[in-house]
Formats: C-alpha cells, structure tokens, sequence
C-alpha cells in the first residue's frame, strides 16, 4: 500500500502543476486591475498612488515573472497577502476552513445516515409505496435551488416559528466550536447541505441495490438459509457500496471548500464565502491559494478513494 | 468589498471657513440622558477589510474602527461642514499654506497614556511609508513629505507639534483654502503610537520599514473614542467595550458588537429575528417585508449624499460626437422621466437631484437656485435636437450631422437594478424622442474596467457614485478639467474656474466658497454634463428598545452621539 500511494503522489506532481499554471492565468486573464477595483469608489486616489499600490504588489511585472515568484514562494508555504484583508493568505484560509469542515462534514453525515437506507428501502420495496414516496421526495429536492431551500429554511423555522437562528455560528456575542449552541445553529445550513445527498444517494443506492439483488450470490445466499437482514446488509449492502463510494471521489474537496450559497444564506463564515468575494474582488492571491489548495485536496481525495475501494471490496488488490 | 452604486463612502465633505470653534470641551463623566448599562447589536451586510484606519478605507470597516479611532476633525452631521472632535479648534493662515490644529484638553487613551500631537505626526508618518494605504497623498503638499518618504529625512519636516503636544502645525507647499479636511484625518485616524511604536519607529531613515505588517492592525490596542475593542471574529462579528476614558463622557451602553453579514438576506433575516438593535443602509426593496413582519422595530428614513445616481456621457465619445454638444445633452435630460423612473426603479426611497452636489451639503446652491429641473418634455425635447442640427431619419432615428444615426451604448453594472432597470427606461424613452440606445450590462469588474478611465470607447454610462472628493468638496475629482476622476472628459474653462476659485481662493472665506461652489454646480446643471437621477435614501431599522439612534445626513455610521445611546430596560 505504501508504494501505491507514493507512486500516486509522484503521479499527482504534474497535475499539480498543471493547475498552478491555470489558476494563475486565468485569474490574470480575467478582465480588470484588482487595485482599479478595490478604489472603484474613491476618485481621489490618484493614478499615481494606485500605480505605486500595484508596483508594491508586483502587479506591474510580466506575467511570466508574477508566476515564478508566486510558485518560489507557494514551495515554501508562503501564499502572499490578500488585497482587500491586508493579511497573509494562509491566516485567512485557517480561520475559515475549520468553519467549512464543520458544516460539511455535518451535512455528509446527515445524508449520508438518511440517503442510503432511503435507497436499500427504496430498492427493497421497488415499485410500491416507499419506492414512490422516496423518488419523490428524492426528486423534488433534486429540482428545488439550494438558495430557494435555504431562504424557505429561514422564513419558516427561524422568522415564522423561530424554532432555529436564521444563520451566523453562534448567538451574538458568543463563541464556541462544539456545544449545544453551535449545534442548533448548525441545524439549518446542515439540513440544507445534506440535501443534494439525500435527493442523490437514494437513487443511485437503489439502483445499485436492484442490481445486487438479482444477482446469483445472493440467490445462493438466501438458499443457505441466511436470514434476508443479514442477506441485505452482509451481502447486498456492502456490494452495493463499491459504485457509490466514486460518487466520494472529490469530498475532502467538497468538506473543505465549503459551500458559497449555504454559507452566504446562513451567513457561516467558512472559506466558500470567503473565496467567493474575493474572487468578484480579484483577491488574487486568496484565489490561486483556495484552488491550489482544493486541487491538492481532490487528489488527496482520489488516493482516498481508491484505498476505500480495497477496503469495500478484497478483491480488489492495490498496486497491480 | 467594494461595490460601485451601493458602496457607500465617507468623502463628502469640505473645508468650510478659515477657522471654526468647536462646542466646549468634552470630560469623562458618564453621558446623561438614559438607562446605563446593556448591549447594542449593530449589522451590516458586507464583510470588514481591516480594524487599521491606513488600510481599512471601506465603509464597513470606518463604521468599526471609527469606534476606537478619531480624527482631528470632523463633518457636521446635518450639513457636511467641519467642526473640531479632537481638535478643539482648526485655523488656515493668511498665506493659505499652514494648517494649524489646537487639542482639546485632557485627552487621554483608554489605557490613561495622554493623547498628543505625536500620536498624529506618528500616524501620518505611518501613513506616508506604508506601500499600501491609500492615505500617502493626503500628505504629498507637505513641506518634508518627499524627503520622508524617500528616506531622506527621519520626519516629515513640515509638520510640527509644539505646546506640550497641544499645537499641531502643518506647513504645506501649496497655497489652498481646501486639505484641512484631510490633513485633519477625517475619514482617517489617529492611531495610539505608544503601542505601534513597538513595532514600527517612524523616527528613521529606513524607508522600506513600515506598519504594513502590524498584528496591532487587527487587533487596536487602545481606544480614543467611545468603545475600546474585544475581540474580532473574522466574518463573524466585532465585539467592543464601553470606554470610560472617551472625552466626550463614557458612553451609557457596556458593550455595542458590530455583526457581519454575508449580504443584505442575511441582513434581513437577522433584522426580522430580533437579533439585531438596529441595522442600517437596508436595501429600499427589503422595507416593506420587514415593515410588514418585523416586531417592536422602528423605522428610519433620511435623505443622505451618499449614493449619486446619474448616466455620464462622455463629452469626447467618438461613436456619438453629438454628446459634444449642450443642446443633446439638455435634450437627452429632458427626454427622461426622472421621477417616473425614480418611483419605477427606487421605489421613491430616493431624491431628486439636478447636479452633483447633495441639497444638504453646505455648498449647494441655496434652495437649489439657478439650477433647471429638466422636466419630462418630449417635445421641447426634440426641439433642442433640431436645434442642434439633428434631422429625423425615415426610421424614426434622428441623423446627426455628420450622417450618422444618433445611436448610442448606455454601459451599466448588470445582475439587477438599477443599472439594468435604468438603462431599459432610457432606451424606451430616448427611442420617443428619436435616440437609439443599446444597453451594455457588464460585470462589475469589467465595468469598472471600462468606466474609470479616460477611454474614449464609451458613450454613456450608469453611475452609482459617492458625490466625494479627498480635497473636501465633491466636483473637483469628477469635473475638473485636471480631476482625477474625470472620466467623462469635461472640460469647461468657467467650470474650472469656478472650482479653483472654490479650491485655493484667494478668497477662503465660507461665504465665498460657496458662491464659488455654487456657481460650479450651476455650470454643470446648465451645461447637463450628466443626466442627474438621484440619491438613495438612507434607511434604518432599530428595536424600539434603542433610544438616541438618530440618523443624519453626514454621520454615515449614524453613530454621532452614540455614547447617548441607551437599552430601555
């Protein structure tokens, strides 16, 4: 195993680089000056400043020198300073992304927990009433936007029946990562974030699961006299599993980037929000550091990945 | 971040006469006039950039740090003109090149260092050798400034602070009745040097040390205004404590915590929870909702300069050489229905406006005198074309006179109104009066690309705009033949002139920059350089609870007298 990992490792160097090259040049090539944008509204800065402001950030060097100097100074961890925050790149990633992985990882759990057995129903009880119900909840919430979800999340259990806060992480004035207060502040934006899982999972689930069941093994199984729970669960279910786990291919990615329209309707500080601005900012430096970062993650995510197929299925050998 | 038509900036102001007295002095008994005690939650729908005045230029972050920061001066809350707050009083010698300010006595910082010139000569000092703030030129006219900033020089010769730190004189090189206003840093501050020191002297010929990198930027160390800081929680909140030290009396409240916001939903939602005390600049649209649904709250609606609406045209487009001409221009304001589309786009929470300065601002012409209303007039419209020269083509198009269909692009911010809003009624309306327009919605960034330059490849533009200017009155930067916002090529010769007259005398007297001012906005509303629109209301929400919360016109935070703010118990 320790090979196939470091012979994937030295795999992902190139694709690493690849994406270097095409975060810093299409943050380059998007149209507008970030200095001319950051003083769009102060008209009395002079052009003179606003060139010195530029020079001070390299901005007035060849493109070419701007990309060497930033991957000399990403070998070595250092990711710049934003623009608009004044501060190193790497404190603003630091304190946002434990906010992301927090919601994230959350909302996996909560569709994870009710996406797949809605699928194992739903293929258990195929063409009557449970499969129905759970393709048309599966559907609906498919079909709904997730900024629509949210703000209705909002109107109904926060500002109608005030049941829940209508966002932000904890009550005003405090602070703290894991206690009652921060749970039920986290109760809509993960009920929001679990819900492209739970309109997925139970599909492909119950599709996998169809599959499954028609199999001989499991004619076999059933022969032996094994009970039908522990033919689904045992036999079935892990089966079931290999195909679902590509759907995780990406998801440290996902866990950590966050989500831009969860963290802005609840207003959770997490690094979707922060990345999002400043990409309508040209933050570049938070840009390039974001998606390096991402993309570092999703091939951590694949490895991953492939580790977890192993796991599901032994006969699957890693390494040949 | 910043955002051009909703971003609402602090430069809107002047230098008002050669020498004011400011109210008596203030002392650190407690503000009277309600119940002490209790918390304030403030929101605002945009994240902060720095808790720094140097780098901290946007509005979210003034309305923070200007809880611990104060300048020497500020603007009058209901008419724009300068009065002293930690200066007691300002003066401009008779050569118009020295600036002197006197400290009121006994200020002190919160943790009890006495507060004194250096502090000022440290922060402008800071502010000329740090490589990222914007506040470098306030100082550039200063004798010294050039030496300072090459390293040349250990201070900026030209500023001297003399009786026992109580007298700050500050010599320029420039002859000029205006720069008081930021020399006296308002929409600036002063910053405490006794902590900063530690990690930046300003007493040194090393030109590339700076404050750029303090962790005391995000973090002040002590206060001179009415909160002293907590604590920052990044997208979160700002939390700050009552100040017993402020000089104006301790404030009546213990705590005011500023809340972030992702944007005016999340705003709003935290408005109709209860969660907020008050909120201000709500997005006009969300009024109604929030009147409808939202508990014990009351509502605040005041005109303010904060948000100029107009369509630019470029004088010198080459596209459209019609816009060269006044006659077109004229025709083009008439051929609007302003206050139709007013009604249509803002919902009436705005106000008419017929040139660039705001009616409140003290040097608007008195009671708008002398300036036209351009009303909706079709045919007077098409009449002033005509006698431009302009004939009616067969499609119904008016040809200019070189043979050119009169058709034109309007550029604007796309995503939603007003821009697009705007832009869809001006076509509909120029194509009654026989002009063709193509709207041209863009990206933000790519407008701004294209509308803060001098390019010549633009006809007319949406603008949503501070009426500002850092040289304490709005029209210089926009249409002076030489200001640097000048993005619509204006050029005339007796609006410079009325301007410079306004600018650097020789007459300083407040009398007679007004006049001068006045005469300038004249020019612009008779010369219609731009289809004036209107400013947006300011509105705010605050919990019936609050009491002395009273928005005006030039206290962009609403904040001029919040250590009189109290929580009704």
């Amino acid at each position: 195993m320790g090979r196939f990992i470091v012979r994937r490792l030295l795999q992902a160097i190139p694709t690493v680089l690849g994406i270097l090259v095409i975060t810093f040049v299409l943050t380059r090539l998007s149209p507008s000056d970030p200095i001319a944008l950051m003083y769009a509204n102060q008209p009395e800065v002079s052009p003179e400043q606003l060139a010195s402001i530029r020079e001070t950030y390299g901005l007035n060097d060849p493109l070419p020198l701007q990309f060497v100097r930033w991957v000399g100074r990403v070998l070595t961890l250092d990711f710049g300073e934003s623009f608009f925050y004044h501060r190193p790149v790497i404190e603003l990633l630091a304190e946002r992304i434990p906010n992301s992985l927090q919601l994230s990882l959350a909302g996996l759990l909560v569709a994870v927990l009710i996406g797949l057995p809605l699928g194992v129903l739903a293929a258990l009880h195929r063409g009557r009433f449970p499969d129905h119900v759970i393709r048309v909840v599966s559907v609906s919430l498919n079909a709904v936007p997730d900024f629509f979800l949210g703000l209705l999340i909002i109107l109904f259990f926060a500002i109608n029946l005030r049941w829940l806060p209508a966002g932000s992480m904890n009550v005003v004035g405090e602070q703290c990562t894991f206690c009652w207060d921060r749970g039920w502040h986290l109760i809509g934006p993960v009920l929001l974030a679990a819900t492209a899982g739970i309109a997925a999972l139970p599909r492909f689930m119950r599709a996998e699961m169809i599959e499954i069941l028609s199999q001989d093994y499991m004619r076999t199984a059933r022969s032996k006299g094994l009970r039908e729970r522990v033919v689904v669960a045992r036999h079935a279910f892990r089966n079931a599993l290999i195909p679902i786990v590509t759907l995780f291919g990406g998801v440290l990615t996902i866990l950590v980037s966050g989500s831009v329209i969860i963290e802005v309707v609840f207003n959770w500080p997490g690094l979707g929000r922060l990345v999002f601005d400043a990409a309508n900012a040209k933050d570049y430096p938070i840009v390039q550091a974001a998606v390096l970062f991402a993309s570092l993650l999703l091939v951590l995510s694949y490895i991953l990945r492939d580790l977890a197929y192993a796991w599901v299925d032994p006969r699957i050998k890693l390494g040949r | 971040m910043p955002r051009l038509g909703s971003v609402l900036l602090a430069v809107v102001v002047t230098a008002s006469a050669c020498t004011s007295t400011a109210p008596p002095q203030g002392n650190a008994s407690p503000a009277t006039g309600g119940e002490r005690g209790g918390r304030v939650v403030g929101g605002v729908g945009e994240n902060l950039t720095s808790l720094s005045p140097l780098f901290g230029f946007d509005f979210i972050s003034g309305a923070i740090w200007s809880k611990f920061y104060r300048p020497l001066i500020i603007e009058d809350p209901d008419t724009g003109e300068l009065k002293g707050e930690l200066a007691k009083d300002y003066a401009l010698s008779s050569d118009r090149l020295t600036v002197t300010f006197t400290l009121r006595d006994g200020l002190v910082w919160s943790d009890g260092t006495a507060f004194t010139g250096e502090d000022y000569r440290y922060t402008a000092e800071a502010a000329v050798r740090s490589k990222k703030s914007r506040f470098r030129d306030i100082f550039k006219d200063v004798v010294g400034f050039k030496d300072y900033l090459d390293g040349k020089a250990d201070s900026i010769s030209g500023i001297t602070v003399a009786d026992g730190g109580k007298t700050i004189a500050i010599k320029r090189t420039l002859a000029s009745c205006i720069g008081i206003r930021d020399l006296g840093m308002t929409g600036f501050a002063v910053l405490p040097k006794h902590h900063f020191v530690k990690d930046w002297d300003n007493k040194s010929t090393d030109a590339t040390k700076n404050l750029d990198s303090s962790k005391l930027n995000e973090a002040p160390p002590a206060s001179i205004g009415p909160f002293i800081f907590k604590e920052h929680r990044p997208g979160v909140e700002v939390s700050m404590t009552r100040n017993d030290r402020y000089w104006k009396g301790a404030p009546l409240l213990d705590e005011f915590i500023m809340k972030l916001y992702a944007g005016p939903q999340a705003l709003k939602a935290a408005i109709l929870t209860g969660e907020l005390t008050y909120a201000s600049y709500v997005p006009a649209n969300d009024v109604e909702e929030i009147q409808k649904t939202g508990q014990g709250l009351s509502y605040h609606k005041i005109s303010t300069p904060t948000d100029n609406n107009f369509i630019g045209w470029n004088i010198q487009s080459p596209k459209a050489p019609w816009l060269a001409n006044k006659q077109v221009r004229q025709a083009l304001w008439h051929g609007l229905d302003v206050k139709a589309a007013l009604q249509k786009v803002m919902g009436g929470f705005a106000t008419q406006t017929f040139t660039h300065t705001a009616p409140s601002f003290w040097s608007y012409p008195e009671g708008g005198a002398g300036l036209n209303k351009y009303p909706y007039d079709t045919a007077k419209a098409k009449q002033l074309l005509e006698q431009a020269g302009a004939k009616m083509g067969s499609d119904g198009v008016y040809v200019w006179t070189n043979g050119q269909p009169m058709q034109m692009r309007i550029d604007g911010v796309g995503g939603g109104a007003p821009p697009g809003l705007v832009i869809e009624i001006a076509q509909e309306q120029y194509k009654q009066i026989g002009i063709k327009i193509e709207p041209n919605l863009l990206a933000f960034p790519a407008f701004v690309e294209r509308n803060t330059t001098k390019v010549a490849d633009r006809d007319g533009s949406f603008w949503g705009s501070a009426p500002g200017g850092s040289e304490g009155e709005p029209v210089w930067p926009f249409y002076h033949s030489k200001g640097p916002a000048n993005f619509w090529n204006v050029n005339i010769p007796a609006l410079d002139k009325a301007i410079d007259a306004g600018r650097d005398g020789p007459d300083c007297s407040q009398a007679a920059r007004k006049s001068a001012y006045a005469e300038a906005n004249r020019i612009l509303n008779d010369e219609a350089v731009n289809t004036w629109l209107w400013m947006r209301d300011f509105i705010a929400f605050s919990s019936n609870k609050l009491t002395g919360f009273q928005p005006k016109p030039f206290s962009l935070h609403s904040d001029w007298n919040i250590e009189k703010w109290s929580i009704k118990k």
